[in-house]
């Protein structure tokens, strides 16, 4: 512990409101497990089949498929028996089918042909996680299984929330009370608290991009540190490793540590740099090693590290001028002369797509709450937000100080959001439907908790923790009318 | 009294009135509550149509305790086909209602039935045009509305739910909502379930607050 300490991590010791609140995130999510059926959370068995197909194939999906099947007879047998579809209707609750599937699974074979399209591509980190519990529970029911698999991307909601506790302490270091706020605000959120009861690689997207907005947080606040170099070079690693769009955090994080290098004193400041060149190569070299190792040793396709976004296919049909107005169409009206694109057409994405996804549209992206009540919730979040620019304006002092730091959050962020627009974009342009939804987001969840305790402050010392306790309790009330939402939807 | 309330403990007693109002006020509310349905979609896409005096049919899970079957049709006059609808099990004619023709183009149909008492799996239910003209009725596997998805693979019938008689509120559903939480679930899942994680919130929430409250005289 003490040499973690010399390192600059902080682990000297995690604060027991941490550990409190991760559990809360645990035990919140945990419930999001049970509550949600099976298969009901986007993309879940295409998760579920990678996994399966590593495991039971003993190789990565990708390259030459086994069969035409891209799910197991197991899992077709259990998606069979759920009485629900993807629409989330055709509830009979029947029991027939679920005990006709639980008179068969034995026998059933666990060996998918290929990997749906949703996982394919993916890098095989989360997989890698979650094949313990998998061979832990090979032999039993695929929905005891899949619990279990549930858990573990809940566990690592614990870890997301512990994370932005950490942020936000960084961030507000005068007052402890916030950095509670914060990580709640976080733990009850709808939309994580639904993916973090779900078998989905973005679970351990938004823990390890969580982390890295710590880190680089600490990293402003307190200097770079060989430790702290060392954790950024193996979160980033092992984020590059899980999901390919953790790239659109690393400019911004870049950045930060370029910043904190700069402000170091002269003698410092060559180490630091020293220190900064060792961590990228320590990042640069192995994930080179893993983009050739994907195709030359586990013969997995080069769409597989791209997504297929550079093939001819994609780059034939886009443009500079179409990237940037189709960002711009995202969040802004469309100006004459701009280029029309079947998302943004007579829907504005920012507000249909990203605010109302925020407030929650669970199942396969089907169902959310009524239109007012996500008028009510924008509502509240424009007042949120309100109070955080008074919160920033109370500490204007420090601001002059820290405009840096806010400057990298605001890059980490846009970098994140440029990314996942630009593939949009290019995904429309080929597909032509949408492709945004506001899970997508959730890596930038830390600047959420971020903004909700900095929201808190504009009560001052008074009134601040009154205020931080009222936004923890709605943010309760919220995801306890989600997880209504959810079981009037499939069981009402 | 009043003086020993901290802002504090003000704010959460708030926020924990404000969330009981509002779940008071959701599980209070009264509505037409499923009993089961056939349907795959949320909007139907197609419309199969009966000709008059014919009649379609379809193998379907007909619930326990339903008195009433909506039916969705379309017609090809002004005024819709008075409608039959009638349950079979085994060849014998376990429940039937109807409506009377007259209806607007594009109806919801409220059929009353004589309560099926038992679940019946699988039984027959018909649909008979008692008309002079074609209707039509919506199916329950190809999706329609601004946001189609895919077909879903199988043979189309009528789209059936099932409904509970009256006008139940949330609260009064809590028990069959408890029985029907154990659908596909793991296997150690029952109606205890749901009534045990409703304990795990609550416990869930005082940690919360008692955090809150712990953490805000820091």
């Amino acid at each position: 512990m003490s040499r973690l300490r010399r390192l600059g991590l902080g682990a000297r010791r995690v604060p027991r409101a941490c550990l409190a609140c991760a559990a809360i995130a645990f035990v919140n999510a945990g419930v999001w497990a049970v509550i949600t059926p099976p298969f009901q959370v986007p993309d879940e068995i295409a998760h579920v089949t990678y996994l399966q197909y590593m495991v039971e194939w003993g190789e990565l999906p990708g390259g030459t498929p086994h069969g035409p099947n891209n799910t197991s007879d197991e899992m077709s047998a259990a998606a069979a028996s759920v009485p629900f579809s993807a629409n989330a209707q055709n509830p009979t609750w029947s029991p027939r089918n679920l005990r006709e599937y639980r008179r068969v699974q034995p026998r059933l074979d666990r060996r998918p042909g290929s990997v749906p399209p949703a996982a394919v591509n993916n890098p095989p980190l989360y997989y890698v996680v979650q094949a313990l519990p998998y061979l832990a529970t090979r032999d039993v029911d695929a929905f005891d299984r899949l619990l279990l698999l549930r858990l573990v991307s809940a566990l690592l909601a614990a870890v997301t929330v512990a994370a932005t506790f950490l942020f936000v302490r960084e961030l507000l270091p005068g007052r402890p009370w916030a950095w509670t706020v914060g990580a709640l605000a976080v733990a009850f959120q709808p939309m994580f608290g639904f993916m973090s009861g779900g078998v989905n690689n973005d679970n351990l997207l938004y823990a390890l991009g969580a982390v890295l907005a710590y880190l680089v947080a600490r990293i402003m606040r307190r200097g770079l540190t060989p430790g702290l170099a060392a954790a950024l070079a193996l979160v980033s690693l092992a984020g590059m490793l899980t999901k390919t769009s953790f790239a659109g955090l690393l400019g911004g994080a870049a950045f930060g540590v370029v910043v904190a290098i700069a402000r170091m004193p002269a003698p410092a400041r060559r180490r630091a740099a020293l220190v900064a060149g060792v961590a990228a190569v320590a990042f640069v070299v192995p994930f080179g090693a893993w983009l050739v190792a994907n195709q030359e040793v586990f013969g997995r396709a080069a769409s597989t590290t791209t997504g297929g976004f550079v093939s001819s296919a994609t780059t034939d049909v886009t443009t500079l001028r179409g990237h940037l107005s189709y960002i711009w169409q995202v969040f802004l009206p469309r100006l004459p002369g701009m280029q029309t694109f079947i998302p943004t057409s007579g829907a504005y994405p920012l507000w249909d797509t990203f605010i109302q996804g925020f407030v929650g549209r669970f199942g396969w992206w089907h169902f959310g709450f009524p239109l007012w009540v996500n008028q009510l919730a924008l509502g509240i979040y424009v007042a949120v937000v309100g109070l955080a620019g008074a919160g920033l304006y109370r500490a204007r002092a420090a601001l002059r100080r820290r405009w840096a730091e806010l400057l990298t959050f605001a890059l980490i962020a846009a970098g994140y959001v440029i990314l996942v627009e630009v593939a949009a974009y290019r995904y429309q342009a080929v597909h032509l439907q949408a492709f945004e939804q506001a899970r997508y987001l959730l890596p930038l969840l830390p600047f959420y908790g971020g903004l909700v305790a900095v929201a808190a402050t504009a009560g001052g010392r008074r009134w601040g923790p009154a205020l931080g306790a009222f936004l923890v309790v709605l943010a309760m009330t919220h995801s306890l009318f989600a997880m209504l939402l959810v079981i009037g939807r499939y069981y009402a | 009294m009043l003086k020993r309330i901290s802002p504090v403990t003000a704010a959460v007693a708030l926020g924990l009135l404000l969330a009981i109002f509002a779940l008071v006020a959701v599980l209070a509310q009264r509505g037409t509550r499923l009993a089961a349905t056939n349907t795959l979609v949320d909007i139907s896409g197609v419309a199969l149509p009966v000709a008059p005096g014919q009649q379609r049919c379809s193998r379907e899970y007909v619930p326990g305790g339903a008195d009433r079957v909506r039916i969705y049709a379309s017609a090809f006059a002004p005024r819709g086909q008075p409608v039959a609808v009638t349950v079979h099990r085994g060849g014998e004619q376990v429940s039937a209602g109807r409506v009377p023709g007259g209806y607007p183009n594009n109806s919801i149909l409220l059929v009353p039935l004589r309560p099926v008492t038992r679940r019946l799996d699988p039984a027959r239910v018909c649909v008979r045009n008692l008309g002079s003209r074609r209707a039509r009725f919506a199916g329950n596997r190809t999706s329609g509305g601004p946001n189609p998805s895919p077909r879903v693979h199988g043979e189309e019938a009528i789209r059936f739910d099932w409904l509970l008689p009256g006008r139940p509120a949330w609260a009064d559903l809590a028990p069959k909502i408890a029985t029907r939480f154990a659908a596909a679930k793991p296997t150690f899942v029952g109606a205890w379930t749901f009534w045990a994680l409703g304990a795990v919130l609550l416990v869930l929430w005082a940690a919360t607050i008692a955090l809150v409250v712990r953490e805000a005289r820091r």
